[in-house]
């Protein structure tokens, strides 16, 4: 037991007590952040909040109605000009962004010209339409004519009531089980590449043969993945933190509504960890196996975007599975490895995962790595002092073949 | 001349590799098949009548005003299809029941809050069997008073004729006439800038990085030593450059290939009055050559400086951080290709292979700004071959330290 | 004439003086050895024979004359850090490392085919390096340095990590290679490997040359200082010895400063004694560098 620890401490040190460690902890919120700050300065650099304007030859819009007092601060300024000309003028030197004009038989046709030099925004067309709207119906008394004029929000919710889901966008709390799948799935890529590839370097500096003569080789894997899973979690950990600090700062510091107040479901979290953290060990050992059997680093890095593209099957297949969550996909991919992380996280958002499920799926995952890291051994034993040659799965699997060889 | 030699090494030893064949070659032969197969299942007679004939099919579902808004139904509904429950505990029994497929429950305080829920087995908001309009409609018809005509009206206020003063300065006609977001009828021509560029980091990243494996793999393989005792390092970097380059512009030339018949096959979907600005191929090709010799030529030398293949990942990022940076924007920036951001990114060497593309792509960059962006860039690449000759000799070749910012940094000012 | 021409050349690598004011010339047709221990400055000197590093002073000539495209194809170079491309077939690889020196494609194909013969590879031509064995790879390591018929070879350490069948193996080659007039330059530390082989060497040390000629006149050069001794009767102390150790029933005599061999044998004569045995002990060329190495701090 002792030589395990002194492995894992190894495989412990090796990760977190250098520098690049920084790096590696501040890789996933940097990345995150390089995705969403230019996004967030592209849409203020884009924004154009410039007024729109009108030209009423048909006079339906002779003494307007404003927008609600309690609406008008979400609108785009709305300018009245008495003829093309001027509208024209406004345009030209910049001072709105397009202009209307409704023609004289509007009232009959309904005809109507957009005027621009760029497609006005979204919400500058839609302004002007809730503002036509609004003065068509100057006949109904102001709450019923806005409430007809402006858009219907549609929330649906599941029959029995546990999830909603509001048509613009989920909320924080329901998205956090994929935020977290997602977080274990980079964590799983990562740490199960740097263990198959640290292998592959052992391997190809001689380094093996005296660990081979040091310590079994079961100890040796178990060692590595107890250190592989201590550096993902503290990993983890950290990420959590900025998670919570970077939710806390768009909430609380920069108001963003959809921040505020997480209801947070803590069924589903511990669900996706549950399923998560055996897939993860898994993962590793599959990758330690294929660093035993692997000859070169050149061909093991292809093989981190191959476990990723069977990660993310779950949001290819998001759509089926948004639309019958408790279907035979669904279901499958829950209880496949490596699929299960996401495609729980996925229906947590949309249903509540059946406890029946997330347990079968722990054991499923529980199983295959504990298949995987038996495997692992035996491929290490005997691929391990073997260099330039290819280890084949029936020399693993089968005796015979092995002992012909070594 | 060995130049010659380690050129056709290199490419042949390129074009036996799997890896290269299947992203090069396979990638875009195998989508053009896909693509062909589906527009050739979607023209046939019987399909296109199919969908034209079949009658939408719609479910019954229920709703539960509690707002008292709802009086009648239009007529346009058809008998049956939106049952009214008077609370809703019976409407979630007809739908366990499977007599409604969904419900709607108009809240109270609907007047003023304007959230409608709707109860649905499926959550997914982008379902496309949804038919919440006929409850819009309902909800609409209501509100202005029973009238059909104003529901209509309000539903649809402008028939709009849209005046593109820009385009038709252009001599434009029409929004799809170019690629470009202003197209919303057609998604493959709003995108097209965007997948232009998208594929052009594809491809310069993926190339320039053959470079700086193939150098490094050398110096992990210990034969730079016996190469530089056969050739002049000078004549080594540029067979290689002209050998992966080749490589690389013929996988180019594939997915363009691809490409230009994939927008044949499909030509029936596309718009009338849409072509291909005429100068894109021709820049596209300057700026796709200068782009490559740019970023090959710093990843060469970067790679005389890593010692091993696995630390080219590392070492790539020195090339690959500007650029991505002007491909992060660019993919922010298509809804304004054209504004002052992006144009300076265009006129800027090392993004504006990428960028310049981008935006040459809409069709609407001034003549003067490629020729500009082509000179900088032709500068640039002057430079970095410079910058890649000093970097690719002998003692850094043959030096086995990892690599790091500072060795660079020591490499450059020797 | 001469093959290598290397004079008062140096060069240093920020404040390293890795080689200084190395001179010595090879000539044509000789197996030369450049000797030294490890970090002498050895490979630096080869490298600058190559041309691959430029000399901060001095003047290197090769083959008669400067190092050009066309001089780099006459020679074979073999360096301490063996490495063939990995990822593609021994014969492409081959083939391709010998187009560089400029054998035309059809010419390497068929020479190949007879080295691939003599080595015992002709099976596995068409693996990939990787797939070889180590033994297999450093055979190819030879091909590789001698297919396009160097009139010079230079061989950076040549038995670092052989068998001693591929050690012999290396050891016949260059002798045929010589037979066939090419000129050898060898560079080791191993000096006992090279005693029987090399004509001439040059013994460098930190970078300088510390001894240079005919091997067999710089062994007499150092020579005399100890003789082998063996008689019927016990061998009593004689002056002028300063010790003795008994090696294979023959006792070494170490001479005392200003003694020579012969007035040991003509003080043994005086003893009247059975002389079984009286040679004059040649040192290796490790005692001479040991030797050389301390005279050279002494002095």
């Amino acid at each position: 037991m002792n030589k395990v620890r002194l492995v894992a401490f190894e495989e412990i040190r090796r990760a977190v007590f250098r520098k690049s460690f920084i790096f590696v902890l501040l890789s996933m919120p940097l990345f995150i952040a390089m995705l969403v700050v230019p996004g967030i300065i592209m849409e203020s650099l884009s924004r154009n909040d410039l007024p729109i304007g009108y030209v009423d030859l048909s006079g339906v819009l002779e003494a307007p109605r404003p927008f609600p007092i309690e609406e008008s601060d979400h609108q785009i300024e709305i300018l009245a000009f008495p003829s093309r000309v001027e509208a024209s003028a406004a345009l030209e030197g910049g001072g709105i962004q397009a202009y209307y004009v409704l023609q004289a038989d509007y009232a009959e046709s309904r005809g109507a010209e957009l005027v621009f030099h760029e497609q006005p925004s979204s919400e500058a067309t839609r302004s002007f339409y809730d503002f036509l709207q609004l003065n068509l119906l100057d006949h109904l008394p102001e709450e019923v004519a806005w409430r007809a004029a402006d858009r219907i929000r549609i929330t649906i919710r599941n029959p029995d009531g546990t999830r909603l889901f509001p048509a613009s966008a989920p909320p924080l709390g329901s998205v956090l089980p994929i935020i977290l799948g997602l977080a274990v799935g980079g964590l799983l890529i990562t740490g199960a590449g740097s263990l198959m590839s640290g292998l592959v370097d052992e391997k190809s500096n001689r380094t093996i043969e005296v660990l081979t003569t040091s310590i079994s080789s079961s100890r040796m894997i178990t060692g590595k993945l107890l250190g592989i899973v201590t550096v993902s979690l503290i990993q983890l950990a950290f990420w959590i933190l900025i998670g919570i600090a970077a939710i806390w700062l768009a909430g609380s510091i920069f108001g963003v509504e959809w921040f505020k107040d997480p209801i947070i479901d803590w069924a589903s979290l511990i669900a996706v960890l549950a399923v998560a953290l055996p897939s993860f060990v898994f993962a590793s050992a599959v990758m330690f196996a294929l660093g035993a059997t692997i000859v070169d680093a050149q061909e093991g890095q292809a093989i981190g975007p191959m476990l990723f593209m069977v990660l993310i099957i779950p949001i290819y297949a998001l759509l089926a599975i948004a639309n019958d969550p408790h279907g035979g996909l669904a279901i499958s991919l829950s209880l496949l490895p490596l699929t299960s992380i996401l495609t729980i996280g996925i229906r947590s958002m949309l249903t509540v995962v059946p406890t029946w499920q997330i347990l079968a799926s722990m054991f499923i995952q529980i199983a295959c790595a504990l298949v995987a890291i038996w495997l692992a051994g035996k491929a290490y034993r005997l691929g391990m002092l073997r260099y330039g040659q290819r280890l084949r799965l029936g020399e693993i699997l089968g005796r015979r073949g092995a002992k012909a060889r070594t | 001349m060995k130049m010659l030699l380690v050129l056709k090494y290199e490419l042949i030893t390129l074009l036996r590799k799997p890896g290269y064949l299947i992203l090069a070659f396979g990638f875009p032969i195998v989508s053009l098949l896909v693509l062909a197969g589906i527009n050739l299942a979607r023209s046939g007679p019987q399909a296109q009548d199919l969908a034209d004939n079949e009658p939408q099919q719609l479910e019954v579902e229920g709703f539960v005003d509690r707002a008292g808004l709802i009086g009648e139904l239009p007529v346009e509904i058809p008998e049956g299809t939106l049952i009214e429950f008077p609370i809703e505990e019976q409407a979630r029994e007809a739908l366990s029941e499977e007599r409604i497929t969904a419900y709607y429950v108009v809240p109270s305080d609907y007047l003023a809050s304007g959230e409608l829920i709707y109860v649905h087995p499926s959550l997914n908001p982008l379902a496309t069997d949804r038919q919440d309009w006929i409850m819009r409609r309902t909800l609409l018809f209501n509100l202005v008073g029973a009238d059909a005509e104003l529901a209509d009206w309000i539903s649809d206020p402008v028939a709009l004729e849209e005046i593109d003063l820009s385009a038709l300065e252009a001599g434009l006609d029409g929004d799809c006439a170019r690629p470009g977001m202003d197209c919303e009828a057609n998604p493959w021509i709003g995108r097209m800038p965007m997948l232009v560029m998208v594929f052009f980091f594809i491809v310069l990243t993926n190339g320039s990085a053959l470079l700086i494996r193939s150098v490094s793999g050398e110096k992990q393989n210990r034969l730079i030593e016996i190469l530089a005792s056969s050739i002049d390092p000078l004549q080594l970097m540029a067979g290689k450059i002209l050998g992966l380059g080749i490589g690389t512009l013929l996988g180019f030339a594939a997915w363009v290939a691809a490409a230009v018949a994939a927008l044949r096959v499909s030509q029936p979907n596309l718009p009338v009055e849409f072509e291909v600005p005429g100068l894109l191929l021709p820049w596209a090709i300057v700026f796709f050559l200068l782009g490559f010799t740019l970023y090959a030529s710093l990843m060469a030398g970067i790679g005389a400086l890593v010692p091993n293949v696995k630390e080219t990942t590392k070492a790539s990022w020195i090339v690959m951080g500007p650029m991505l940076v002007g491909y992060m924007i660019g993919l922010f920036s298509i809804e304004r290709p054209n504004g002052a951001l992006m144009t300076a990114l265009s006129l800027f060497p090392v993004t504006s292979p990428l960028n310049m593309v981008q935006r040459l792509t809409t069709g609407q960059v001034p003549g003067w700004q490629p020729v500009l962006a082509a000179a900088l860039l032709g500068a640039a690449v002057f430079l970095a071959m410079k910058i890649a000759a000093r970097l690719f000799r002998a003692h850094h070749l043959l030096s086995g330290q990892p690599f790091s910012p500072k060795i660079l940094i020591g490499a450059l000012r020797d | 004439m001469n093959a290598i021409e290397v004079s008062g050349v140096s060069k240093s690598f920020g404040d390293t003086k890795a080689v200084v004011d190395v001179s010595f010339e090879v000539a044509s047709g000789e197996i030369f050895g450049l000797l030294g221990p490890n970090g002498a400055g050895k490979t630096t000197t080869i490298r600058l024979i190559l041309d691959i590093f430029k000399p901060d002073r001095g003047s290197i000539s090769v083959l008669g004359g400067e190092m050009s495209e066309e001089t780099k194809d006459r020679i074979g170079y073999m360096p301490e850090e063996r490495g063939l491309y990995q990822d593609v077939s021994l014969e492409r690889c081959l083939i391709y490392l010998a187009r560089l020196k400029g054998v035309p494609a059809g010419e390497a194909k068929s020479r190949l085919q007879d080295y691939l013969d003599r080595f015992d590879l002709a099976q596995h031509r068409q693996k990939k390096v990787k797939e070889l064995s180590k033994g297999m790879q450093q055979k190819a390591q030879i091909i590789a340095t001698i297919l396009h018929r160097p009139d010079l070879v230079i061989i950076d350490e040549p038995f670092t990590s052989l068998d001693p069948i591929n050690t012999q193996m290396v050891k016949d080659l260059i002798r045929d290679l010589q037979r066939d007039g090419a000129t050898i330059l060898m560079s080791t530390h191993q000096m006992h490997q090279v005693e029987q082989m090399c004509d001439r060497i040059l013994l460098i040390n930190q970078g300088r040359n510390l001894l240079y000629g005919r091997l067999d006149a710089i062994r007499r050069q150092y020579a005399g200082e100890e003789v082998l001794v063996r008689t019927v009767e016990d061998l009593p102390i004689l002056k002028g010895v300063e010790s003795s150790v008994t090696v294979n029933g023959s006792a070494r005599l170490t001479l005392g400063p200003g003694e020579s061999p012969q007035s040991v044998l003509r003080r043994l004569m005086e003893y009247d004694l059975t002389l079984e045995k009286f040679e004059i002990a040649m040192p290796s060329l490790a005692e001479i560098f040991i030797r050389a190495v301390r005279e050279g701090q002494n002095g």
